[in-house]
């Protein structure tokens, strides 16, 4: 436990992790710049650093930009990141009644209670489902896959179609490269660059990085609204904590339970745990109107869902959101493979980055209620300059992580392919899913059929974890049809 | 706009057979009932397909929006010049200098944005030696 804490609060560990705090609460908190972006092209930088020290700015950006996501969304009705949209029906109207500085400190402070509880669980959890998962085998590893991206497909939003044929292009672009069993190169054309197949941080950096500036430039318009009057009190008195109890209870399991399933992320989480409090609250009709048990319930399951994302991520190797989706390629760029043998393999770093979870929700917990009023003067860079700076980190981050400027080539392709995928309605986030669980699918389907010597499939079947696994994906898979057909999709207004 | 629509769909569409083709060149499998190389990507681009083309009749049935609203239309040209000038940059990446190919191009980004001149310049200058410094000199990457 020493040895752990002696890790973590080493001055260059601190140092990275108020950096990364500082620089999540910028990107976050200027509308439109996502937590996935923020990491994305931060990845490249941290490359360079100790493990210790890179993790510790890419958890604090993490956690730091989800929270700042919501200092735009209250005071000017913009959601900073996706995950704030909720904090959008009750954060401007506590600012237009004067009491701006109040929702700016509950932000602060359930974001930060969320973050810790959520990584409690984990604490908990993480250690119990390794040890289980270490019995598993190539088919429950298959199964396990399967699992993951039938899960990103159910919640690839209004088309479950486009959400298959993007999982299934991430899929593809997987098997570019030397193939697991025969090291047969596929689809290389010839190229010596692609035996290796593409590398998942630059396509991830033009995704998130590149693309995302293009489809801004074209779609955003400039926030110019700024905060005028005096934000009055932070904290909340006694009588408005004894109402926040409840629904920050809530929200916190809300959020770590939505955090540990793949592809569920803080946006569906805030939605969620927004609506359920509303149920239980005695004050049903102040919600939407500036109620801050609402704006306590978003803050909270927003923060929240990282502890159950890191879970899902540490343990089985399935990313809980795109932020984890790229964590996990940070994870293999320091040489360590998420799943369960990190838990026999480096189990000390996986205690060093639920310490890092800790203390980057107390960082934030204390730079958010000392910085709340100067928060709204970040406001006021211009989208253009952010624009032009994210650009050049991502073509400079992409070359850096490999001193290769086919790696740059890779990310601004994959740039302008997100653009138009995003332009043509089709999510993102089920390539996503396919590029970190396709060659996990690949290498255990055909692992598990050089087990037997009859090349069945009986095989997924007679395992119990395995069965278990790919009839749920099914029913998954089939769910959203099923509900279209006969009428009872019900959507969270 | 079903026309852009079903353009795009089809390029999938074809770009998935035409890898699909490409997977019968692979050799076969090594045996005790193993799949050969080519049998995932197959199943992978073959899903690809399946849902594209339902995706491809979808269209037909349901209203379609457009691609781009009138404020977005605007900024098209905008859009293509920037996109550019990122082009532009990575071809001369490691050919020309990085500071000053950077500045140039970085100011040149500014000026679409319709940042003034020195606005751009100055921008173009901080971000520059800022990425320079970090990268060359504190993480000794040899832009």
């Amino acid at each position: 436990m020493l040895q752990i804490l002696g890790q973590v609060l080493q001055p260059t560990v601190l140092i990275f992790m108020l950096l990364g705090t500082v620089l999540g609460i910028v990107i976050g908190a200027l509308p439109g710049l996502t937590a996935t972006m923020a990491v994305a092209i931060l990845t490249p930088m941290t490359f360079w650093l100790q493990p210790e020290a890179g993790m510790a700015m890419l958890i604090a950006v993490y956690c730091s930009s989800i929270f700042a996501g919501g200092v735009p969304a209250i005071l000017v009705n913009t959601p900073g990141t996706p995950a704030s949209i909720a904090t959008t029906f009750d954060g401007p109207a506590l600012t237009r009644q004067g009491k701006a500085g109040l929702a700016l400190g509950i932000n602060a402070i359930f974001s930060a209670l969320g973050g810790i509880v959520s990584t409690v669980f984990l604490l908990f959890a993480a250690f119990p489902i390794s040890k289980f998962a270490l019995s598993f085998g190539p088919p429950e590893y298959f199964a396990l896959a399967v699992f993951g991206l039938s899960m990103m497909i159910a919640v690839s939003g209004d088309s479950v179609i486009k959400g298959i044929i993007m999982g299934g292009i991430g899929l593809f672009i997987v098997t570019i490269g030397l193939d697991p069993i025969l090291s047969y190169p596929r689809f290389t054309f010839g190229s010596t660059h692609l035996l290796d197949g593409l590398s998942f941080v630059p396509i991830m950096i033009g995704m998130f990085g590149l693309g995302e500036v293009f489809y801004q430039l074209l779609s955003a318009s400039q926030v110019r609204e700024q905060v005028k009057q005096a934000i009055g009190k932070i904290l909340p008195n006694k009588n408005e904590r004894r109402r926040l109890r409840l629904p920050f209870a809530l929200s916190s399991a809300i959020g770590t339970i939505i955090g540990a399933i793949p592809g569920a992320g803080g946006d569906i989480a805030s939605l969620i745990a927004w609506d359920q409090s509303r149920r239980i609250s005695k004050h049903k009709e102040e919600f939407g109107k500036g109620s801050i048990e609402g704006l306590c319930s978003t803050a909270t399951a927003n923060n929240a869902i990282i502890g159950g994302a890191f879970t899902t991520m540490l343990t089985l190797g399935l990313p809980g959101d795109t932020v984890t989706a790229i964590l996990i390629g940070a994870l293999m760029m320091y040489g360590m493979t998420p799943g369960p043998n990190l838990f026999t393999e480096n189990v000390d770093f996986v205690h060093t980055i639920i310490a890092l979870l800790f203390i980057s929700n107390i960082l934030l917990l204390i730079i958010g209620l000392m910085f709340s009023n100067i928060f709204s003067r970040l406001m006021r860079i211009r989208q253009e300059i952010i624009w032009i700076s994210v650009v050049f980190f991502s073509l400079v981050g992409a070359y850096a992580l490999n001193n290769s400027y086919f790696d740059v080539w890779v990310m601004v392709i994959s740039g302008v392919l997100g653009f138009v995928f995003r332009k043509f309605g089709f999510p993102l986030a089920p390539l996503v899913l396919g590029l970190v669980l396709g060659s996990m699918a690949e290498s255990n389907f055909l692992r598990s059929f050089a087990l037997q010597t009859d090349g069945s499939v009986m095989i997924f079947i007679t395992r119990p974890i395995s069965l278990t696994l790919l009839l749920l994906s099914c029913l998954i898979l089939i769910w959203p049809f099923i509900k279209s057909r006969y009428g009872e999709e019900r959507r969270i207004q | 706009m079903r026309s852009i629509n079903t353009l795009f769909t089809a390029t999938i569409i074809g770009a998935s057979v035409y890898f699909l083709i490409q997977t019968f060149n692979f050799p076969k499998g090594i045996g005790n009932g193993v799949p050969s190389p080519s049998f995932f990507p197959q199943l992978v681009l073959i899903l690809v397909i399946v849902f594209s083309l339902l995706h491809f009749v979808r269209l037909f049935k349901v209203e379609v929006r457009p691609l781009f609203s009138k404020e977005e239309r605007g900024k098209i040209k905008q859009l293509l010049c920037f996109i550019g000038s990122v082009f532009v940059f990575v071809l001369l990446f490691g050919k020309v200098p990085f500071l000053p190919l950077s500045v140039v191009i970085l100011s040149v980004m500014g000026i679409i944005f319709r940042l003034s001149w020195t606005k751009s310049l100055i921008t173009a200058t901080i971000l520059s030696t800022f990425v320079y410094f970090v990268f060359v000199k504190g993480l000794h990457v040899v832009l």
